[in-house]
């Protein structure tokens, strides 16, 4: 597909062209950190973003999110379905891999989720390349660059922005701001950004990479280290929480104070938490907490494989940021293949 | 018929009571559904013919203990609210300390009219139905159990730590800002209130189950407690766990 | 992703009026739901369903009804949680509640067909085997299956399930029953005392064409295998059905995972072999 040249004037255009039929989620600075946030000036918007607190998820699947409402006297319930158009803009290519991971786990098996679907329906991804920071290690699990899954890529290219679109609507939206279309120079500096970005990768697995690292995890299964971490681990579930490809939920009520309107929620769950796998009557199926890490990184690196094709993890590096104990897949993994 | 409620206290500040008393919007629904026929806080009539008994407030003294035995006979359900009446709350921090002389730094030369003993729990001395954490109570999570009690359904107290809801409410880690928080071992419920406010966890809802204590002390030296401070930090709500106490 | 799909949710439950509701033991009833339009569940043995009550929450629960019994279904729910509790003591007859499903795989009783059948049932196990049960000894199916064993254990003399039918089991001449209490709590118990492992040596089955069964509590998995491997059976020949939590019954909320398998999904029913490839099953 055709590329363009966009300058910061336009990538301004841009947004205020998005915001007229779109909440614009953008990253921007919250205290010491980034966060994706719904935007109302473009001013707000930090192209310089490392990674944020939470995923963009959170705004496809947010931490909670009405299913039902249901009214108990009559036992009638209609299901919500959330579809306000949302563009999220500014996301690095791990989290637009995550998204993809997302959209398939939604629609398997042919069971829809329309809370998910409809309002991915109406999104639209706009990504922008990044350069590493100090816990990423997105090579190592293949999501270093987006391929698909955007509807316009941006990458640095000197002080403008090198735009391809992934979509039609994507093209349309290019079109419609007039941007300039990019000479095969602009093209070599984009290029060149992205080899930069690949050089400086440095968290890395030492011994697997993306399509090895479920046979690591399967030969690993009895590993002495999953004890080790036991010992760390506080089971606070924040990695879970944090995750961009976690998506696992808890379903719960909610009645008003008139005792009868009601909605019923799902809610971010993590399987770290002690809670995960118990049954009603009293068994946990991961009862301690070497069980679930061993779960977690598994399903991160080896469970899923064969549905995604892919590790399920995209190597944002949000978990070991998280973690006050910095539990790291990538010191894991290199642990394990010693 | 409408559910009666009675609301008792203990050795305790009453800020749990006055977090009920400030629903106030609220609680005009809410006495549309309960009679509250006691509640020393907030009226002068007083009964002992309730159905459900919440009690603010550690147990101290002898004469608690004939009194709480009436409660739990009168109550078809004892739901204690609060660190003080849950776990003892910061009361409890007198039990590292010798009996009398604690009385005698409190009291000074009237001590001997104040008559003490070691703090306990609510649950400590009559069984309790549910019990609700927090110095002081999260409103909300006190509207959900009443909700749950009126509907028939069994209130439910998470059973992860603030970290959960401190993660969903997408804040800024304490330990990114340098602070010390003890979220990771501290049970949620209050919507990581201090967290998202920019002050640390302080543990007053008590411990989670299973805490992995080692760990969490490492991190607290590391963010550069001594065990010592790690220790009294811990202390102030959360002497009652077994975890704490050694 | 799919477009052009209607907005459909998969978390809506359908209605089912509560037409029975009977006490088995302290903490097990036995309920019968229909729907308002007479359709049936359309289930298989095994399969489970996502009970609703609007404000308190769902719960999956196995179906224990046979699907040659038309026009209702029925559960054997023991009270443990929220919904459960809520469903013993606050709702009777004539109360609707929601369902979600039938979910999950059900057992394949089209490769049973012309063996014996053994079942094992620890205690609240019964509850989804009766399904398999029922449909086996039905007399339009009975014929399919050749021997039927049933091995059925439980803690005490106080925690029978569906003692009547089980009397009824005891009394066909195609059907070899064995009960076993694990502590005995009547003194007029004439069976067998022990768990339910000391009945497997005393049936005479011929494992060449037998197919085992087995649901129990979690800890009795491992135990039955083995009991069932000294007596030479072959494991594809063993069958059992897997407890986990499940939130939403489709494959997403993740609660269900054992290794790569969503139970709700490829469960949960699993053959031995299946089984041992997942670490984490039983």
């Amino acid at each position: 597909m055709q590329g363009f040249l966009l300058t910061k004037e336009n990538i301004k255009g841009l947004v205020s062209e998005l915001m007229k039929s779109y909440r614009v989620v953008a990253p921007v600075k919250k205290e010491t950190r980034f966060d994706f946030c719904e935007i109302e000036k473009f001013e707000d918007i930090r192209m310089d973003y490392d990674t944020t607190i939470l995923p963009p998820k959170k705004h496809l699947s947010p931490p909670v999110e009405t299913l039902l409402k249901f009214k108990r006297s009559e036992n009638k319930a209609e299901p919500v379905f959330d579809n306000t158009p949302v563009a999220l803009f500014g996301l690095h290519p791990c989290d637009i891999k995550a998204i993809r991971h997302l959209d398939q786990a939604f629609s398997e098996n042919n069971n829809y989720d329309r809370h998910y679907l409809a309002k991915r329906e109406k999104s639209l991804i706009i990504g922008l390349e990044c350069q590493p920071y100090d816990y990423c290690f997105c090579s190592s699990v293949g999501s270093t660059f987006a391929k698909d899954g955007f509807d316009i890529m941006l990458t640095p290219a000197g002080d403008s922005y090198f735009a391809e679109a992934g979509s039609k609507k994507g093209e349309e939206i290019l079109k419609s701001i007039q941007a300039k279309p990019a000479q095969e120079s602009d093209a070599k500096k984009a290029e060149q950004f992205r080899a930069e970005k690949e050089k400086k990768i440095v968290r890395k697995f030492n011994k697997v990479n993306a399509s090895t690292v479920k046979e690591l995890m399967e030969k690993t299964w009895d590993h002495k280290h999953w004890k080790e971490l036991e010992e760390r681990c506080l089971a606070c579930g924040s990695c879970n929480l944090v995750c961009p490809t976690c998506f696992c939920f808890d379903v719960q009520d909610d009645v008003s104070l008139n005792l009868n309107d009601g909605e019923r929620k799902r809610l971010w769950d993590g399987c770290m938490l002690v809670d995960f796998a118990k049954v009603a009557g009293g068994e946990n199926f991961r009862e301690h907490r070497s069980q679930r890490i061993r779960h977690r990184i598994n399903r991160k690196m080896n469970y899923l494989y064969d549905r995604f094709n892919s590790p399920t993890c995209v190597g944002c590096g949000r978990c070991v940021r998280a973690c006050t104990v910095k539990i790291d897949p990538v010191e894991i993994v290199n642990e394990l293949s010693k | 018929m409408k559910p009666r409620v009675a609301f008792f206290d203990f050795a305790s500040c009453e800020g749990c009571q006055l977090a009920v008393i400030n629903l106030e919007n609220e609680l005009l629904d809410l006495v549309s559904h309960i009679d509250i026929v006691n509640f020393r806080e907030a009226m002068t009539e007083a009964s002992d013919d309730y159905d459900i008994a919440f009690i603010e407030g550690s147990v101290t003294r002898e004469a608690d203990i004939p009194r709480l035995k009436k409660i739990r006979e009168n109550a078809k359900l004892v739901v204690p609210i609060g660190a003080c009446a849950c776990t003892g709350g910061v009361n409890f921090r007198k039990n590292f300390y010798e009996l009398g002389e604690i009385r005698n730094y409190v009291y000074g030369e009237s001590a001997k009219y104040f008559d003490t003993f070691a703090t306990r729990p609510v649950k400590a001395v009559i069984p309790v139905d549910f019990e609700i954490p927090g110095c002081p109570i999260n409103p909300k999570e006190f509207l959900s159990v009443v909700k749950s009690l009126l509907i028939g359904r069994k209130p439910e107290i998470p059973n992860h730590p603030v970290c959960v809801e401190c993660k969903l409410a997408g804040n800024v880690c304490m330990y990114d800002k340098g602070e010390v928080c003890l979220g990771a071992v501290t049970r949620a419920g209050c919507g990581a209130w201090c967290p998202s406010n920019g002050s640390g966890c302080e543990g007053c809802r008590g411990l989670v189950d299973e805490p992995n204590k080692n760990s969490e002390k490492e991190v607290l030296t590391k963010a550069g407690l001594t065990v010592e401070d790690a220790v009294q930090k811990f202390r102030i709500f959360a002497g009652y766990f077994e975890e704490v106490k050694k | 992703m799919v477009a052009n799909i209607q907005e459909k949710s998969l978390y809506l439950p359908k209605l089912a009026k509560m037409t029975k509701k009977e006490r088995f033991t302290d903490k097990e009833m036995f309920f019968e739901f229909r729907f308002d339009d007479g359709s049936n569940l359309n289930h298989r043995p095994g399969q489970f369903v996502e009970l609703s009550i609007y404000g308190i929450g769902e719960a999956p629960i196995s179906i224990s009804s046979s699907p040659t019994q038309q026009g209702y279904f029925e559960l054997c729910v023991r009270s443990v949680g929220r919904v459960t509790s809520y469903l013993h003591n606050n709702l009777n007859v004539g109360d609707y509640v929601g369902i979600r499903g039938p979910f999950g795989n059900g057992f394949p009783f089209e490769k049973f067909k012309g063996h014996d059948m053994l079942f094992i049932c620890g205690g609240l196990g019964v509850a989804p085997l009766r399904s398999l049960i029922n449909y086996t000894l039905d007399k339009t199916k009975r014929g399919d299956f050749g021997k039927v064993y049933i091995l059925y254990g439980c803690k005490n003399n106080q925690e029978w399930l569906y003692q009547k039918e089980v009397e009824g089991w005891k009394n066909r001449a195609d059907v070899e029953t064995y009960l076993t209490v694990d502590k005995c709590t009547d003194s007029n118990w004439k069976g067998n005392v022990g768990v339910i492992t000391t009945l497997i040596p005393k049936v005479n089955f011929d494992v060449n064409k037998t197919i085992a069964v087995i649901c129990g509590p979690p800890i009795m998995y491992k135990f039955v295998v083995l009991e069932l491997k000294n007596r030479n059976f072959k494991e594809e020949n063993i069958y059992m059905s897997l407890e986990r939590r499940m939130k939403c019954g489709v494959g997403k909320c993740g609660h269900c995972q054992i290794n790569s398998v969503y139970v709700c999904q490829s469960g949960p029913v699993f053959d031995l072999p299946t089984v041992r490839k997942l670490q984490e099953a039983i």
